[in-house]
């Protein structure tokens, strides 16, 4: 991925911080398929990213270094929510207005991307929106390359059947009217 | 002509993706202030409270062993010696 210039996490980390945000804050977004979530995860990255600050060795830009504490901690929140839902099933409390404005918000892109892992559609926003490369990819998300290339290929084909799906059902309403 | 097919649907996945995630915008945006307030503050440390709740439960532990035994409460408390010397003594 190009870098326009470097910045330094430990003396510019204010720069770093509002050149970076609305970046880190869209993979988050592609994570967690909900703003107010992102925006609270964003926030809390760039808190824990601000506290090791000193610690980080330029092996990759910092983009790649704040996107890799990003995505750590939306799956940290993933497995607690995914605890939560253990705990007290929500099937078992009534749906708020907003859990239904949420879903009929999703588009048919948002519905495709619902259907795969967190950590999939992380490296799809990651190659295809921010133009990581593959190796960049599964440094973010500590995985092998190969890893990603196999996952974001079945990504594709699963995206694809869903807008395909979309579209014929779409055809289909217009052939009855 | 299936591949220039297949080919073309992922150029739109690709296209609609990257339209649909450019128009995710953070209704807030960076708060400096509120970052340096929070990182300032000492983060919770989950391990410290298993540690502290780990060594209250020795204790605990310890000192109920303790109790029962200084007070020869049920199996904790020193078994009563028969004696069973075979000695006589003559007379």
């Amino acid at each position: 991925m190009e870098q326009p210039d470097q910045l330094d996490p430990a003396t510019q980390f204010q720069q770093l911080y509002t050149r970076e945000y609305t970046s880190v804050f869209r993979s988050v977004r592609g994570m967690v398929l909900d703003t107010a979530v992102a925006e609270d995860l964003t926030q809390e990255a760039f808190i824990r990213a601000y506290r090791a600050r000193n610690t980080y060795r330029p092996s990759g830009p910092p983009g790649a270094w704040l996107h890799r504490i990003a995505v750590n901690v939306t799956i940290s929140w993933l497995r607690r929510q995914k605890l939560a839902r253990l705990v007290a099933p929500k099937l078992l409390q009534q749906p708020t207005n907003t859990d239904y404005n949420r879903i009929e918000a999703k588009t048919v892109l948002e519905k495709a991307l619902a259907r795969l892992s967190p950590k999939v559609r992380a490296a799809v926003v990651l190659h295809y929106y921010h133009g990581y490369t593959r190796d960049e990819v599964a440094q973010v998300l500590g995985i092998p390359s190969g890893t990603v290339a196999s996952r974001i290929a079945k990504a594709m084909v699963v995206m694809r059947e869903e807008l395909v799906g979309n579209d014929q059902l779409a055809d289909g309403a217009r052939l009855e009217k | 002509m299936q591949i220039s097919e297949t080919g073309d649907q992922t150029d739109r996945v690709i296209r609609e993706l990257r339209a649909q995630v450019s128009v995710w915008n953070p209704k807030q945006g960076p708060r400096w202030n509120d970052l340096l307030d929070r990182a300032e503050k000492r983060p919770f440390q989950l391990f410290r409270v298993y540690a502290f709740a780990g060594a209250a439960l020795a204790v605990v532990i310890v000192a109920a062993y303790m109790a029962i035994a200084g007070l020869g409460l049920g199996s904790f408390s020193t078994a009563p010696v028969e004696n069973h010397s075979s000695v006589t003594t003559n007379r």
